[in-house]
């Protein structure tokens, strides 16, 4: 049964001499288009930052995992390095060659060299073509082989080497005849029909029993050594993630938050989002109950991230400079009337008057007074607020608080938003503050 | 998971994808019930026309603008008979075979606009869809404007138009239709490419380098065509409707040219008030049940193909008696 | 589990268990021939006890938990028992089964997404939900109930008025959660739950879903694929092979020292972050229309033997609860020869999964 492969002994950060990949501040923003009078006033309405500035290299022969949630743009990335959404700005290099934002005329011939594998095989394969066409039409596609014959024998020895043999009885097959295990190795006989260099898997196992996880994996593995592939690996599970690769890049809303090698990332993760991720994985230890010690809070809005550290509403050791703003505040206030009964929340509410002024970024906010009730009630109210919770880390971020006739004015400290600082773990980078500013 | 939901599908008899035409017979064929009963009798009903079409020489007791045979004229206004079942109309043309003719026009017509139009209107949708951008925008506009017109208004402005230029009255009839049932074959279709654009196998394709026209012929084609079958025959019905509705007003096919119901129906007007019910009675019989067996046949392939109303036609399963455990154990304690 | 309890007065106490399944089989005809996707399953859940039912894809679980709220396509076969707080399911109509359903038994899927109508604010779709079974309830009461088991699922007050759209995947399965929660339900089946979810997504779902029992009293059928996520949430685990129940018992033991062959390799099977080497299960799991006879798993089970090809595992008791494998016995008929390990047949690459 097959171990995890050795780690090279020194993984640096700078980029390797023969970097296959060296992607420099790739940002990817989808345009929102906004209402009719927004684009009749010229106006835009903002942008989904998918990718956010990131950077990395990767070797030849490595495997690079890039570990995030939905929302965190691993899967823009993906889709932005083999060129099928277009980058807003930075660069990408393939074997030192700019392929930012190249023609499709101009990227076809580099297609044969980068390879997809994707998430969900029930729908990665044409569900009118039987297995023998689908496999097939890569070298179709770049008049690589003509002969039928030729054809016919690579095929097969594509369906034979992913382990779905014998290729007689799977050629005349279609999708929906294949389990979800097959399908994937249809997939991947299809992948490498070219004889790529790099193959970039989006999730390739999660969508799979357990148990056919680990034969998917295992054929992955055996077609890097066999291959020499380098591998791109995305996810959102830690744990297949420790398996197979190399270097593990943690992501969070289009930025990378933690790099390193996977055995330091494992052993001493830095990060305090990479410390969450690490203990929700659930284990088949029945006397380890569900942690309990959860961020708070989702994935935020991409349009506007929060300002300063984006990970900074859900952080457990966030502190005055990670970028405290309104949106905290009424973030901590719905918090707070989650723990009371209703009646309880019905009066304190009616203290309070419209909450949306609070929605903005901005370090100096109004939390306003109700018709009725003055900016002293409010204050003291917060008051009674902080008091329940004395240790939040929100309340390191006010800076000062002024009682007004109208309302009570907040004022917090600024934030920094943070680069990738390097750690007190060799090779370990994490973009917290806690590690630099 | 994927597969769990989809291992109930599975198990009972969806289909498992395939070539357009496996998924297609494969849903047919394993029908019962009611759509398959609507099946059977719009099937009947069609092929009944159609062989009155392919075989009109042959079935039809004269010629659609026969006067007369051997010495003897045909009565005007002869009720029906011995000799003309359907009677005769104001010209001396026996009924019966104008019907029988006038079932072979219908079909050439229809058959052409529907082919026609399905032609144009998936190849445009498919372009549209998949292109996006300028030209999709310029294409919807045009196609939703067309769709927006009353369509027996703009059959007649083309009829109108086509007069002459291009050859034989069937031929503009069909044309005529074809512009205004595009848009219907143009939306379906661009609708399905716009959705399946975004699966997998679609960005596979793009990801394998595959030229757009390879996607929409390989990839597109076979998976968004899958609403043609049903629209088709229902298109057909209402083309029909719409053939006889220019006939009736006098466009489209003229008398010499060929029979046709709608024609016939605007002679037959004025008959009814003189008590004269043949002329109009037959072929307006003629035109409502092939339409109606159009549209039973259009229905029925609807409930069968399409995937949201389709009944999980699960056969009854009789169990046998669960052998109880006691008795294993017994065996075992005997036997061995 | 609590035993039977006589109240003083006479009042007949709760029945003990909230479900019992007896020799449930749930059969589905297809050309082919009918499929056994549900071949022969016993169970029993108690007031309160959470049991985690686990299987790879195409065992039955689904099935099972459809079968057991009679939610399978027209023309099934359903035989057996499935007796919740003591009446018999199987056999009722569609309106009394309905009728069951909210308030006797919640049912939570696994695309969250998809169960919510979007035209419908959230505040809505509980009054909704409330008004089909208990008519008579006015509007204060609907509201404050709402309110509470919203709370109870971690969202905030202030959003009770917004549109599903307005809210992420995981607060969208705690919105259905908290739905199904409000009517108070004796048994929760939860089908799949997280696994369209993130990973912090789902342990939140996963920490609500263990604390049921305590803030709720409700009982839990959890049905997943997902060995890690039963050990955290679970009491006990009933694990499903090909249409029967291959061992249930209590769930730290049955981790600890797994009765079963199957079992074994499952667990052995699971990626976590512990693990060190990749195992898989060769084989693929049999074709439900054709299982091969006897045990059903023997073709790709290490330890088999002559007996498991010819004759299906009687339930044997461990300590944990019980397991179906002629490796715990009953000794009383079988002979040296019987015993034998069997040769298997090298599986053929062609029956991979």
């Amino acid at each position: 049964m097959p171990t995890k492969p050795d780690v090279a002994a020194d993984q640096s950060a700078a980029p390797p001499a023969d970097a296959l990949i060296e992607v420099a501040d790739l940002k990817v923003h989808f345009a929102l288009r906004g209402g009719i009078l927004g684009r009749l006033a010229g106006r835009s309405a903002g942008a989904v930052k998918a990718v956010d500035g990131v950077s990395f290299a990767l070797g030849r022969g490595e495997v690079l995992g890039l570990v995030g949630e939905s929302g965190s743009g691993k899967t823009t990335l993906s889709r932005a390095l083999l060129g099928l959404v277009p980058a807003t700005s930075g660069t990408i290099r393939y074997d030192g060659r700019d392929i930012t934002n190249l023609s499709e005329h101009a990227m076809r011939p580099l297609r044969s060299k980068m390879q997809m594998v994707f998430q969900d095989p029930h729908a990665a394969l044409n569900p009118s073509m039987d297995i023998a066409t689908a496999v097939a039409h890569p070298l179709r596609i770049h008049g690589v082989a003509k002969d039928r014959a030729e054809i016919d024998r690579r095929v097969r020895a594509a369906l034979d080497r992913v382990g779905l043999s014998p290729p007689d009885q799977y050629l005349t097959k279609y999708p929906g005849d294949l389990s979800g295990g097959q399908k994937q190795r249809a997939v991947l006989a299809r992948a490498i029909m070219l004889g790529p260099e790099l193959l970039v898997a989006d999730e390739p196992v999660s969508m799979l029993d357990m148990s056919v996880r680990a034969k998917i994996l295992d054929l992955m593995m055996e077609l890097r050594r066999d291959l020499g592939l380098t591998y791109v690996y995305i996810t959102h599970d830690l744990a297949t993630a420790k398996f197979f690769c190399d270097t593990i890049a943690i992501m969070y809303l289009g930025r990378i938050v933690e790099i390193g090698p996977a055995e330091q990332i494992y052993a001493a993760p830095q990060h305090p989002y990479t410390k969450a991720l690490l203990a929700a994985i659930p284990e088949p230890d029945p006397t380890r109950g569900v942690p309990r010690n959860l961020p708070r809070g989702e994935i935020p809005d991409a349009v506007t991230p929060p300002l300063g550290c984006s990970f900074h509403p859900r952080c457990p050791v966030a502190f005055d400079r990670c970028g405290w703003e309104g949106r905290d505040l009424r973030i901590l206030l719905e918090q707070h009337w989650l723990e009371l009964p209703v009646e309880q929340f019905t009066a304190e509410r009616a203290v309070i008057g419209e909450l949306e002024g609070l929605d903005r970024p901005a370090t100096d906010v109004l939390l306003p007074a109700a018709t009725g009730h003055t900016g002293a009630e409010v204050a003291a109210l917060l008051q009674e607020v902080r008091d329940v919770h004395p240790d939040d880390p929100f309340w390191l971020g006010v800076a000062e608080t002024e009682t007004l006739s109208e309302g009570l004015r907040v004022r917090f400290h600024g934030g920094t938003d943070p680069a990738l600082y390097v750690t007190p773990v060799e090779h370990v980078r994490a973009a917290c503050l806690l590690y630099g500013s | 998971m994927v597969a769990n939901a989809g291992a109930v599908e599975q198990v009972v008899g969806a289909p498992r994808g395939g070539g357009v035409l496996r998924r297609t017979l494969g849903p047919i064929r394993d029908a019962r019930g009611l759509p398959k009963v609507l099946l059977w009798v719009g099937g009947l009903l069609f092929l009944v026309f159609v062989i009155f079409a392919i075989f009109a020489p042959l079935v039809a007791p004269y010629g659609f603008d026969q006067t007369e045979s051997g010495n003897k004229q045909f009565p005007k206004y002869g009720h029906p008979s011995g000799s003309h079942w359907f009677g005769t109309n104001v010209t001396n043309h026996d009924v019966l075979s104008i019907v029988i003719y006038g079932a072979r026009t219908a079909l050439e017509v229809v058959v052409l606009a529907v082919l026609f139009s399905i032609i144009i209107g998936v190849v445009l949708g498919l372009i549209s869809g998949y292109y996006g951008g300028w030209l999709d925008r310029i294409l919807v506009l045009i196609m939703d404007a067309l769709f927006a017109f009353p369509y027996l208004l703009l059959a007649i402005v083309v009829a109108f138009l086509l007069a002459g230029k291009v050859g034989g009255g069937v031929m503009t009839a069909a044309l005529s239709i074809t512009v205004v049932y595009v848009p219907q074959y143009f939306r379906v279709v661009r609708n399905s490419v716009l959705s399946a654009k975004q699966e997998s196998y679609v960005e596979a394709a793009r990801a394998l380098g595959a030229r757009p026209r390879t996607i929409m012929g390989r990839y597109l084609f076979g998976n968004v065509i899958q609403s043609v079958p049903v629209i088709a025959t229902l298109n057909a019905a209402d083309a029909l409707l719409t053939l006889a509705g220019l006939g009736f007003l006098g466009y489209g096919i003229q008398p010499g040219d060929a029979a046709e119901w709608g024609y016939e129906l605007s002679r037959a007007v004025t008959d009814a008030g003189a008590g004269i019910w043949w002329t109009g009675l037959f072929p307006g019989l003629a035109i409502v049940l092939l339409v109606v067996g159009l549209t039973l046949v259009g229905e029925g392939l609807n409930d069968i193909l399409n995937p949201v109303l389709r009944r999980r036609f699960g056969r009854l399963v009789v169990m046998p008696a669960r052998p109880r455990s006691q008795e294993v154990a017994g065996d075992l304690g005997a036997g061995q | 589990m609590t035993g039977v309890e006589l109240v003083e007065g006479g009042v007949p106490a709760p029945h003990p268990d909230v479900l019992e399944c007896d020799e449930l089989r749930v059969w589905y005809g297809t050309p082919r021939g009918p499929v056994r996707a549900v071949d022969g399953v016993s169970f029993s859940i108690g007031r309160g006890e959470s049991l985690g039912l686990v299987g790879e894809s195409g065992c039955g679980k689904s099935t099972l938990g459809r079968g057991i709220v009679g939610l399978l396509p027209a023309g099934t076969g359903v035989d057996g028992e499935v007796r919740f707080e003591g009446r018999n399911l199987v056999g009722l109509t569609q309106s009394e089964l309905r009728e069951l359903r909210g308030p006797g038994i919640g049912l939570i899927f696994q695309e969250p997404m998809t169960r919510l109508n979007p035209l419908m604010r959230i505040s809505h779709h509980f009054a909704e939900t409330i008004r089909a079974h208990e008519p008579s309830a006015g509007k204060k009461e609907i509201r404050t109930r709402s309110l509470e088991a919203l709370r109870g699922m971690g969202i905030p007050p202030t959003r009770f008025e917004q549109y599903p759209h307005e809210f992420s995947g995981g607060m969208r399965q705690r919105i259905m959660i908290a739905l199904v929660l409000v009517l108070k339900p004796a048994l929760v089946i939860a089908d799949e739950p997280t696994t369209a979810l993130d990973v912090l997504v789902e342990a939140q779902i996963l920490e609500i879903l263990a604390d049921l029992r305590r803030n709720f009293d409700t009982a839990l059928l959890l049905i997943t694929h997902n060995l890690g996520i039963i050990a955290e949430a679970c009491d006990r685990v009933a694990v499903m092979y090909a249409g029967r129940i291959a061992e249930i018992g209590e769930a730290r033991t049955v981790f600890v020292e797994p009765a079963h062959p199957y079992t074994q390799a499952l667990l052995a099977s699971t990626i976590s972050l512990r693990t060190t080497e990749l195992r898989f299960i060769p084989g693929a799991p049999p074709d439900l229309s054709d299982p091969p006879p006897g045990c059903r798993f023997h073709p790709r089970c290490e330890h088999a033997m002559q007996q498991c090809r010819r004759n299906e595992p009687i339930d044997m008791a461990t300590t944990a609860g019980r397991v179906a494998c002629w490796l715990h016995g009953p000794d009383i008929g079988q002979s040296a020869a019987d015993r034998e390990p069997l040769q298997r047949e090298e599986i053929a690459s062609a029956d991979e999964a």
